[in-house]
C-alpha cells in the first residue's frame, strides 16, 4: 500500500466517523428547541423550528453516499472506455462502472421517501457490502491471501444490518445501529492504513 | 531471471566470448549487482540515487503511484529489466494513454537492444554486465511491461504449464497462491503471483508480478493470455528463450571485444556454444528453480578457474573509504556512470516516441549527484 493510500485510507475513516456523528446526533439531540434561543432573527428561528433535523442527517448521508458512487462509477467508465476496452476481460470495468451509477442514482432518488425506507436501503447496502467482503476472503483464503480481517469486516458488517433490519420499526435503534456499523468500517480503514503489506518481488 | 543466469550463466558467456577469467568475473558481477543496486543501497553508500537499477520490496510497497512515481519506477524497470522491443508499435486500437503504456512491453531483438548493447561498446566492463542483465533479460520478460499496467500486465485464469510428457506436453492449470512466504514447487505446480488489484497503476501490475516467477524459470513452458493479447493464447517457451539469451550474450560480447563489426538485432553465436549446447539444453531443461550448481560447473570446465560465488558487499569498501576524491573511478563508480547512462539513454528514447511515462532524461540527472561524485565529495 502506498503512503497516499493509506491517506485515502485515514481520510475515508475521518469521513465514516463524521458521518457517524452527524446521524447519531441528529438523532439524540432536540434542534428544533434551538429555535427558542432569543438572539435569533425571526425567520432563522422559524426554519429550525419546522426542519425535519433527522431527515437532513439521512440526506447528508445519502447525498455523499450518491456522490461517492457516482464518481467510482463514471471512473470506471471512463477507464473502460479509454483502457480496459482493449484488455482481455475488461468488460468487467464496464459492468462495475454501470452497477455503481446505477447506485449512485437509486441514493440519490431516495431523498424524499420515509425514513425507514432509507434504513432498510443503507442496511441492504451494509449487508450486500459485507457479503461481498465475507466471498472475497474465502477466494483469498483459498489462494493463500490475506483473508481474517477482510472475513471479520464482512461478518460483523452482515451482524450490524442483521441486527439493524430487527430494529427496523424503531428507526432511533436502528440509526444508532448503523451509526455504530460506520464507526467500526472507519477502524477498519485504521488499521488496514497502517497495516503492513508483503507483495511479490519482480527481478 | 535470476542469479544462476545473470551471474554464473553471463560468466560462461563472457568465458565463451574470450574474455579471460577475471574479465568474466567483473561482467558477472556487474550484471548480477543489476538485481541489487537500489536506491537504499545507493543512500547506504552515499553514492549518487539516480544510479538504482532496482526496487526493493519495501521501496515499491511505498511507491508513489501519482505520475512522478510511476516515471520513478518505469525509468527503473524499463531501462534494466523490461527493455521495450519497439516503441514505435501500433496496437491499432486504444487511446494515446493506452498505446504508450503498450509500447512498453519488453521483447528481444528490439531497437533499444541495438543501443544498450552498442552503449557498451568501448565503454568498462561494469557497462559490458549492465548490458548482459538487460538483453538477457529482454528474453524472459518478453511479453511484459516495466510499468505498472493493469491492461498491459495481468493475466487471467487461462494459465497452463505445459509438462514434458514422451514426445508431447500435457497441460496442468496453474492457480497462482498469493502467499509470498510460500515455497514453490515445480513438481507440484505450486507458484505464488502478485494479487489481481483493479487498479490500473497498481505496483501489484508492475512487469511479470501477475505471471509470478515463471518467465524466471529457464525450464518452463507456459501458456497464457497477456491482457493485451486481444484474447489469444501465447506460449512461452522459455529453454527456447533462454537458450537464445545465452547465444546471444556470446555473440554480443564478441561484438564488444571487436571480434565482429557491427550488433545485429536476431544474431546469435551457434557455432561458438556448439561444444557446450547439449550441456546448456539439459541444464536449462532440468525442472528446478535453480541452476546455479550446473552454471558454475560448465564455467568452471570453460576456463578452468574457480567462479567465486556473488557477494554485494565484495566491492563496497573500496567504494566508502576512497576519500581522494577518485569515487567515480572505482569498481562500483564504474557501475553507477554506467547505469545512470543506460537509464538516460532507454529514458531519452522513450520521451523521443512522444511518451511521459518515464519523464525525461533531466528526471534522470535530477537526482544524480554525478558532479559531487566527479568532485569526489
Amino acid at each position: 500500500m502506498t503512503i497516499w493510500q493509506r491517506i485515502k485510507n485515514i481520510l475515508t475513516a475521518l469521513m465514516l466517523i463524521g458521518l457517524a456523528l452527524v446521524l447519531a446526533f441528529a438523532n439524540t439531540f432536540n434542534f428544533n428547541a434551538l429555535a427558542d434561543i432569543p438572539e435569533l432573527d425571526p425567520e432563522t428561528a422559524e426554519f429550525i423550528r419546522t426542519a425535519d433535523f433527522n431527515m437532513i442527517s439521512y440526506q447528508i448521508v445519502l447525498l455523499i453516499l450518491s456522490v461517492i458512487l457516482l464518481a467510482y462509477g463514471i471512473r470506471q467508465i471512463h477507464f473502460y472506455f479509454s483502457m480496459a476496452r482493449y484488455m482481455n476481460g475488461g468488460r468487467s470495468s464496464l459492468y462495475r462502472g454501470i452497477l455503481f451509477l446505477d447506485l449512485a442514482l437509486i441514493s440519490f432518488s431516495f431523498q424524499s421517501v420515509p425514513v425507514t425506507y432509507i434504513m432498510a436501503y443503507l442496511i441492504g447496502l451494509m449487508a450486500f457490502s459485507g457479503a461481498i467482503d465475507v466471498f472475497g476472503a474465502l477466494d483469498a483464503r483459498k489462494i493463500h491471501g490475506h483473508w481474517k480481517l477482510k472475513l471479520l469486516r464482512g461478518i460483523v458488517s452482515i451482524a450490524f444490518a442483521f441486527h439493524a433490519f430487527l430494529h427496523l420499526s424503531t428507526p432511533r435503534h436502528c440509526v444508532y445501529i448503523y451509526c455504530l456499523s460506520l464507526l467500526y468500517n472507519a477502524l477498519m480503514h485504521i488499521i488496514s492504513a497502517f497495516r503492513r503489506n508483503d507483495m511479490i518481488a519482480i527481478q | 531471471m535470476n542469479s544462476d543466469f545473470h551471474y554464473y550463466a553471463t560468466y560462461c558467456a563472457a568465458a565463451i566470448a574470450e574474455y579471460t577469467h577475471e574479465e568474466a568475473l567483473d561482467i558477472c558481477y556487474c550484471a548480477q549487482l543489476v538485481d541489487h543496486c537500489t536506491r537504499t543501497l545507493l543512500k547506504k553508500l552515499h553514492a549518487p540515487v539516480s544510479a538504482a537499477t532496482t526496487q526493493m520490496q519495501s521501496e515499491l510497497i511505498d511507491a508513489r503511484t501519482d505520475i512522478i512515481g510511476l516515471q520513478n519506477i518505469t525509468r527503473i524497470w524499463a531501462s534494466f529489466h523490461f527493455l521495450p522491443r519497439d516503441l514505435y508499435a501500433e496496437p491499432g486500437r486504444g487511446s494515446r494513454r493506452y498505446k504508450r503504456k503498450y509500447r512498453l512491453i519488453c521483447g528481444p531483438n528490439g531497437d533499444l537492444l541495438v543501443k544498450t548493447v552498442k552503449l557498451a561498446k568501448d565503454n568498462t566492463l561494469q557497462a559490458v554486465g549492465i548490458a548482459m542483465h538487460v538483453l538477457a533479460d529482454t528474453w524472459a520478460h518478453t511479453y511484459f511491461a516495466g510499468t505498472p499496467s493493469l491492461v498491459i500486465n495481468n493475466t487471467d485464469r487461462d494459465f497452463y504449464e505445459l509438462i514434458p510428457d514422451g514426445e508431447y506436453y500435457k497441460r496442468r492449470h496453474i492457480v497462482f497462491g498469493h502467499n509470498p512466504a510460500a515455497k514453490e514447487d515445480p513438481e507440484t505446480g505450486a507458484y505464488t503471483a502478485s494479487v489481481y488489484q483493479s487498479s490500473e497503476n497498481s505496483i501489484m501490475n508492475l512487469g511479470h508480478g501477475r505471471a509470478g516467477h515463471l518467465p524466471d524459470y529457464s525450464f518452463i513452458r507456459y501458456l497464457y493470455m497477456p491482457a493485451w493479447s486481444n484474447y489469444e493464447e501465447i506460449l512461452k517457451d522459455n529453454p527456447h528463450d533462454y537458450l537464445h539469451a545465452f547465444a546471444q550474450m556470446v555473440y554480443a560480447m564478441q561484438y564488444l571485444r571487436g571480434e565482429i563489426p557491427d550488433f545485429e538485432p536476431g544474431n546469435y553465436a551457434w557455432e561458438a556454444i556448439e561444444p557446450y549446447r547439449s550441456t546448456i539444453e539439459n541444464l536449462l531443461a532440468v525442472r528446478r528453480t535453480d541452476d546455479s550448481e550446473d552454471w558454475k560447473a560448465l564455467g568452471e570446465s570453460i576456463t578452468g578457474e574457480t567462479i567465486r560465488p556473488f557477494n554485494l558487499e565484495e566491492y563496497q569498501e573500496e567504494y566508502i573509504n576512497d576519500h581522494d576524491g577518485y569515487k567515480y573511478d572505482t569498481f562500483l563508480g564504474e557501475f553507477f556512470k554506467a547505469a545512470t547512462a543506460q537509464k538516460t539513454m532507454v529514458t531519452e528514447e522513450i520521451a523521443k516516441s512522444g511518451s511521459r511515462l518515464a519523464g525525461s532524461a533531466r528526471d534522470v540527472k535530477k537526482s544524480s549527484k554525478l558532479i559531487s561524485m566527479e568532485d569526489g565529495k
